[in-house]
């Protein structure tokens, strides 16, 4: 062994060979709306296991704004009550973590905010590295960034430092609204600060969706016009709108589904391999596709796109009502629980494969997925009663719940007889591996904290998504498209088999 | 998680390994309608010297294989004893967050000298293109074992002995077969609490100006840390303490500039572990981790998910062979 005591410098010699080095730098986590569900439910839950993790430094703390009057006391309670079974580090984070209580369009907030920033970095050492959370209501984010923007919390407070913005979905309401906030955004933030979450993309499925494609030979040659027939994107809910019925009415499931996750699914699964499994490489790829959609024209939507409402039924053995009678939902709501859709993906790979997409509430199941749908063999040697049963091949990629992934073919029934039928090869993910996949929020709040904007939506994603959906929205709003109703607890309206009915296919059972 | 339950089983004494094959697929075969998912990510092969080590084993291995599912091979050899072999296949069913786990358990007692020659009895139970992993229950194989030429990965734990010799001779097989150790891998709390003691640009520096370092623990892991201290900072065997101990502590003492800091990660109550630094101008917030409660089934479970030589292991071993 050397003699001679080395001089390490900036690195740790200490962390070489340890898994899960990434950690989060020391800073402080600014979340706005810190009374709301978002945060109990999921961020301060996220937040705990990533410290059980240990996956944040000694230096860290969580700061609360939101108009609800509470003390630093009673936002600890919140942080207490929102983790039941804490590790061990959690408490040191309860312990320096503050309140800021005020109104989102009051400078004072800020002011208040920049204070105890400042007071809190000092007393934990930390470096001024901070990540504002935006986990109020959409109509917020505006007011929001300028009041960060005007209180200089928008730049870093020393040099290195970094300064970010994490915002929810939904990004807009539609095409010009989503270019508002997106310019109203931009006045105060740089594009590279700001984080767009799609909480589907934290999902491990999802990412498994990159690791399928291009870690293996067998699929991609097959992943194209040459072999597949067709795609079938599926989101279903077996839940009604509960009590969102209020944020429900201005949204709808095109809105609610279909512009964010939907597309950032579908964009993962069509697009090309990038030359780089990194931020820059994968959001390239995804913008490419995200261009190559046909941008439905208004004889289009009306032809290719179907909107349903659900009426009352039987969910789950249980009775349920209409979406008209559910709480704060106006009793002749025109607003859709229910889409379903051709598109069209005008590009060397995908052209004249068309992409299914329904999305809804209230279906008989909580599944989300992707099916790659085959074409035919060319020859079906086989006589008609021999392989009645035979379908095209399938892949699905099951994102939840089930996540995995399953192969449909066809195999031979045992006996004399030369009978062919399917058979589903099942791979699934939460019984092939031991490790325990990080929750989405957990996965995207480290990923932020680090300054990994790969599974993030940028600008550009956005602003295309929207011009997707845009005429459709357009369309529904200035003509009588109809508004088809479906029983609850079924796969959607008569419609919607018609739409891929008419192409000589139907809709899969997920 | 619902423990696992034997769905069938069958016992044979005096067979061939092709009777347990065809007793096996009798097995699948019957249970059909009640084990049809059937996924597998590898072999796990697990060699003990006596029935209690059997037991451990195939406990340990069966709840592992409710989330890993994998095809369990025991393998108890005598070689001192009358040519023969007993066998025991049975199949498994458990769930996991919903989904139905089936899994298959073959323990074979070999006696005589096919106890020599594992590697012949246990390859006809391996599932094709998967990895095989070969534990080792409390012991270290010899380096000409047979069967080590068949598993992709050779499991073995460091705590179960210890001294130059021991240590020499792990090295010695980790030049030669992909080895994970088990004491390694339920040490990466401690090492990973103490990296992060010095992750931070406060904290960085004091890695120039380490004078000791002190490791209290069991022999094995006492050893192993210290070795790790010494490959990875560049020490001197001299600056490197160790102390027996029934639970691991490690600390360092540092002086920089005229100024002296300490470091230490210690055991709490509980299972947790703490790690503190003391600077000259502040005591840093401690830092907790929360040791496995089946500390076995955590070290074998990182074990089997990575498979692979760890570079780091290997110059903390080599390194390890220096010290008292």
């Amino acid at each position: 062994m050397s003699e001679t005591p080395l001089s390490f410098g900036d690195g740790n010699p200490l962390e070489e060979g340890l898994e899960s080095t990434r950690k989060a730098p020391p800073g402080v986590i600014v979340v706005m709306g810190a009374s709301g569900d978002l945060t109990s439910r999921k961020l301060l839950p996220a937040l705990e296991r990533l410290s059980s993790r240990g996956l944040l430094p000694q230096a860290f703390a969580v700061v609360g704004v939101a108009r609800t009057q509470l003390d630093d006391e009673g936002f600890r309670q919140l942080m207490i009550k929102a983790a039941p079974d804490p590790g061990p580090g959690w408490s040191e984070i309860v312990k320096h973590s503050r309140y800021v209580s005020g109104d989102y369009v009051d400078e004072a907030t800020f002011a208040a905010l920049r204070t105890t920033l400042e007071d809190l970095e000092s007393e934990i050492g930390a470096p001024g590295n901070r990540t504002f959370y935006l986990a109020t209501v959409p109509a917020v984010f505006e007011e929001v960034a300028a009041g960060l923007g005007s209180a200089g919390l928008n730049k870093p407070a020393k040099d290195g430092a970094a300064v970010r913005l994490v915002i929810e979905k939904p990004f807009g309401r539609d095409l010009e609204s989503a270019r508002h906030l997106d310019t109203a955004l931009h006045k105060h933030f740089e594009e590279s600060q700001i984080y767009r979450i799609d909480h589907y993309m934290g999902k491990e499925t999802v990412q498994n969706v990159l690791a399928l494609r291009f870690a293996n030979a067998i699929f991609e040659p097959l992943w194209s016009r040459s072999f597949i027939d067709h795609v079938q994107v599926t989101v279903a809910e077996s839940l009604g709108v509960e009590k969102r019925g209020g944020f429900y009415e201005t949204a709808g499931a095109l809105r609610d589904i279909v512009q964010n996750h939907v597309m950032q699914v579908l964009s993962l699964t069509l697009m090309e391999p990038p030359g780089t499994i990194d931020a820059q490489g994968i959001r390239d790829e995804k913008m490419k596709v995200l261009r190559s959609v046909v941008v439905p024209t208004r004889e289009q939507v009306m032809s290719d796109v179907v909107r349903g409402q659900y009426d009352s039924g039987w969910s789950e053995g249980v009775a349920v009502p209409a979406y008209r009678q559910e709480q704060d939902v106006n009793p002749s709501s025109q607003t859709e629980t229910y889409v379903a859709m051709r598109l069209h993906v005008d590009n060397w790979r995908w052209a004249g494969v068309p992409i299914y997409i329904r999305t809804g509430k209230r279906l008989p199941r909580r599944v989300t997925e992707v099916a790659m749908q085959f074409q035919n063999v060319p020859h079906l040697a086989f006589n008609a009663a021999e392989s009645r049963d035979l379908k095209p091949n399938a892949l699905v990629l099951r994102i939840q719940p089930d996540e995995g992934v399953a192969v449909r073919f066809g195999a031979k029934v045992p006996g004399q007889a030369f009978q062919v039928r399917d058979v589903l090869m099942d791979m699934s993910y939460g019984t092939s591996f031991l490790e325990e996949a990080p929750e989405a929020y957990e996965r995207l709040l480290l990923d932020a904290m680090v300054g990994d904007p790969t599974l993030f939506i940028r600008s550009d994603e956005v602003d295309q998504a929207w011009q997707i959906v845009d005429p459709i929205l357009e369309t529904w709003g200035d003509t009588s498209a109809p508004l088809a109703g479906y029983a609850a607890g079924t796969w959607g309206p008569r419609q919607a088999d018609a739409l891929i009915q008419r192409d000589g296919r139907q809709w899969r059972t997920p | 998680m619902a423990n696992p339950l034997a769905v069938d089983h069958w016992e044979g004494t005096g067979v061939r390994a092709s009777d347990v094959s065809a007793a096996l697929a009798d097995l699948r075969h019957r249970s059909r309608d009640a084990t049809s998912p059937r996924t597998a990510v590898m072999t796990l092969v697990a060699v003990a010297g006596d029935e209690e080590r059997a037991s451990t084993a195939s406990s340990v291995l069966r709840t592992l294989s409710s989330h890993h599912p994998a095809r369990l091979v025991i393998l108890r050899p005598d070689a001192d004893a009358v040519a023969s072999l007993d066998a025991r296949a049975a199949l498994f069913s458990t769930e996991r967050g919903g989904h139905e786990v089936n899994f298959e358990e073959i323990e074979l007692q070999v006696c005589g000298q096919a106890a020599r020659h594992l590697d012949s009895l246990a390859e006809a139970f391996t599932i094709s293109d998967l990895p095989v992993a070969t534990w080792y229950v409390q012991a270290i194989p010899e380096i000409s074992d047979p069967l080590l030429g068949i598993s992709t990965a050779v499991l073995v734990d460091s705590r179960d002995g210890a001294g130059p010799g021991l240590l020499r001779g792990l090295l010695d097989l980790s030049r030669q077969h992909r080895v994970v150790d088990l004491s390694w891998m339920r040490l990466k709390p401690y090492r990973r609490l103490l990296a992060t003691l010095f992750s931070e640009p406060s904290t960085r520096p004091w890695l120039d100006g380490i004078e000791s370092v002190t490791v209290w623990g069991k022999a094995g892991p006492r050893h192993i840390l210290g070795g790790w201290m010494i490959a990875q900072l560049g020490l001197p065997a001299r600056q490197v303490r160790l102390h027996d101990d029934r639970h691991v502590r490690i600390q360092i003492e540092c002086a920089l500039h005229g100024e002296t800091a300490s470091f230490e990660v210690t055991r709490g109550p509980e299972r947790t572990l703490e790690a503190r630094a003391n600077l000259p101008d502040r005591t840093c917030p401690p830092q907790h981790a929360r040791l496995a409660e089946d500390a076995l089934g955590a070290a074998l479970a990182d074990a089997l998910l990575h498979l692979e030589a760890d570079p780091v292991w290997q110059r903390a071993l080599s390194a390890a062979t220096l010290l008292d």
